[in-house]
């Protein structure tokens, strides 16, 4: 715990939580060792709401690194800051944001990954929710949201649109998972990076790093790598957001981020559709009712994990 | 339904987004944040009206009147809530009389610019306060607004509805209920309104014990349209659901049957029209391609509200008029 969280300012008395069982219940296991990394570069004013976001969870088993390639802005500061909470930190030059997440996940151990960029944030309830899951389900390799979020500026949600259906490997080679002109309502969601977590058996099988030599879509070419090995699991939480700001340039970027992964995909055999596949794709699935639909293989069976009287289980559901 | 991992570790019991307390935002970035009233009545909900009054000062929204009203307790409510008596607006603990009118009494005592309630087994988000009073200082045309309706567990966010759009004629004519016949509902949990709306249309009517809140949104639609902001601002816990609704659904519903009579028997009632409009679109909303020009040559009335969507390019909400079906 840290002491700058509690808004001692704002609030008096301010109940101390109370310590977390370390699992214990039949089948469970313990928490897993949580590592995320922080790949950070002059995003000061808003690292250390990131980093809060991380360390403020009251996670009990979590390895936080932050890699700094050498801000000239208040980041290092606010690293220093936290510095008692977290397992590494580095400021010093590299090779981009990517050469930065792989330098960090060199230095971690735990048994699950993920990586959250600095001016993006968790919801307060992630890292439990994700350190329960992957303790319950062994059958679970990598999970993401189906209700990803985006935050503004300051840091509030403001965009909230749940996901069609969820993941499957067969979709995501078709391109479904690239929101792109022509795709029209076939492809809505991108797989939100930063509420991705995955284990560190599937990190090591799929390669053990990023593709650094990408710009944009390097995380798109990770899932490539991670859909090879196992499945999606789909989770109807939010669990984290990407922060919108005034220095992304959306759309322009977004355009060179769905082509770089275009190429990614092509690499790893996919087979996007061609506008004219994807306009009929789309007509045919407004007509047909559902049952039909998914006898035509219209609508793929994707994983999930649900709750159910507070035990995680899967499902699969088309 | 015990989460064994959970339990006080998250929301609002660990703060996680402490950084969002800072005052210094920028000034480019601070509205000037309105002051928001929030009511909680309680009635015998112990240990959990803790967790409610949490979720509503750890925010350390700015201007905020935070006003408590203890509906004639005999648990430990009372001692659950005096460590927080100094941060409460106002304070008071009454004989039994029912929460409609605790909530009443509240709001009686209420000085802000923004009206909301929250039950004493519910909880706001950590950014709720915050996401509220930034749509009331940027959005002058909006009076009432609520959010993506969701669910919230163990002060965790699940299953995030879509984003629909209340038409006003079909909030004012009494559609929007939980019962059979109803359209879907208004979510109290993340209903926010101006107090110029609450001293037009309230207060709540307090010989309803149970579908109060269905019967002021039918009022509030009288004067201004509910606005879906495309965010999340509160949820319906199940918990909640549980100690109330599911208990005494049946009394709910016969609540709500009876104000929907009420409105349909007064004067200048258009319900028929719309039972009508909303049927034959019933009839034909699975057939493909009935939309715009062939929906107005069928004659089907359109049904629009008032969406607030994100506009990630200008970073500010943009209001759209969408289509109920």
């Amino acid at each position: 715990m840290i002491a700058t969280m509690a808004p001692a300012a704002t609030l008096t008395p301010h109940p101390a939580p109370a310590p977390l069982p370390q699992g214990g219940e039949a089948g469970a296991g313990a928490l897993p060792r949580i590592s995320i990394v922080t790949p950070s570069f002059n995003q000061g004013r808003f690292l250390r709401e990131t980093m809060q976001s991380v360390l403020g969870q009251g996670y009990p088993n979590l390895e936080y690194v932050v890699i700094d390639g050498g801000s000239t802005d208040e980041s290092v500061d606010v690293i220093r800051e936290h510095e008692p909470h977290l397992a590494a930190w580095v400021s010093e030059q590299d090779a981009g944001q990517y050469d930065a997440i792989n330098k960090g996940f060199a230095r971690t151990s735990g048994e699950v990954m993920a990586w959250l960029n600095s001016d993006d944030k968790y919801t307060p309830w992630a890292l439990p929710i994700v350190g329960e899951i992957f303790a319950q389900l062994p059958e679970v390799q990598w999970l993401t949201t189906l209700l990803p979020l985006h935050w503004d500026e300051r840091g509030l949600p403001v965009r909230c649109k749940p996901v069609q259906h969820g993941y499957c490997r067969r979709s995501f080679l078709r391109g479904e998972y690239l929101p792109r002109p022509g795709a029209g309502t076939l492809a809505t969601s991108f797989i939100q990076q930063e509420s991705t977590f995955w284990r560190s058996s599937l990190w090591e099988k799929a390669g053990g790093r990023i593709d650094s030599s990408l710009q944009l879509a390097g995380d798109f070419e990770l899932w490539a790598k991670f859909f090879q090995h196992a499945d999606l699991y789909g989770l109807s939480l939010p669990l984290g957001g990407f922060r919108m700001h005034g220095d992304q340039k959306t759309a322009h970027r977004m355009k060179a981020y769905v082509d770089e992964s275009m190429a990614v995909l092509a690499r790893h055999g996919g087979r996007p559709y061609t506008k004219l596949e994807a306009f009929t794709r789309t007509r045919v699935k407004r007509v047909l009712p559902g049952r039909l639909k998914r006898a035509l293989g219209l609508r793929e069976p994707y994983k999930v994990c649900v709750n159910r009287g507070g035990r995680w289980t899967t499902a699969t559901r088309y | 339904m015990e989460h064994h991992v959970k339990g006080n570790s998250i929301w609002p019991w660990v703060d996680a987004l402490a950084d969002l307390h800072r005052d210094d935002d920028g000034p480019a970035h601070s509205p000037p944040w309105p002051k928001i009233s929030i009511v909680t009545p309680n009635f015998n909900y112990g240990e959990l009206v803790e967790t409610t009054i949490r979720s509503v000062l750890v925010q350390g929204y700015p201007n905020l009147e935070y006003i408590v009203i203890d509906d004639g307790s005999t648990d430990g409510s009372a001692a659950a809530i005096e460590p927080y008596r100094s941060r409460l607006a106002y304070f008071e603990h009454q004989e039994n009389q029912g929460q409609y009118p605790a909530i009443n009494k509240g709001f009686a005592h209420a000085t802000g610019d923004v009206f909301g309630w929250i039950n004493s087994d519910d909880v706001y988000l950590p950014w709720t306060l915050r996401a509220v009073g930034t749509i009331f200082a940027r959005h002058p045309e909006v009076q009432w607004v609520t959010g993506h309706p969701c669910r919230i567990h163990e002060g965790t966010v699940h299953t995030v509805g879509r984003l629909t759009p209340y038409p006003g004629e079909l909030v004012r004519e009494g559609f929007f209920h939980g019962g059979p016949g109803g359209v879907g509902w208004i979510q109290q949990e993340s209903c926010f309104w101006r107090r110029s709306l609450w001293e037009k249309a309230g207060p709540l009517r307090t010989e309803l014990r149970y579908a109060a809140d269905y019967e002021l949104w039918t009022r509030f639609a009288r004067h201004a349209d509910l606005y879906a902001a495309s965010t999340i601002l509160g949820g319906f816990s199940v918990r909640g659901q549980q100690n109330r609704s599911i208990a005494n659904r049946g009394r709910y519903i016969e609540e709500v049957n009876r104000v929907f009579a009420e409105i349909g028997a007064a004067k200048g009632s258009r319900q028929a029209d719309l039972r009508r409009a909303l049927a034959a679109y019933k009839r034909v909303e699975r057939l493909p391609g009935v939309r715009g020009a062939v929906r107005r040559l069928l004659g089907l009335k359109r049904l629009k509200g008032p969406v607030m969507k994100w506009d990630f390019d200008q970073a500010m909400y943009r209001v759209y008029h969408k289509s109920f079906y």
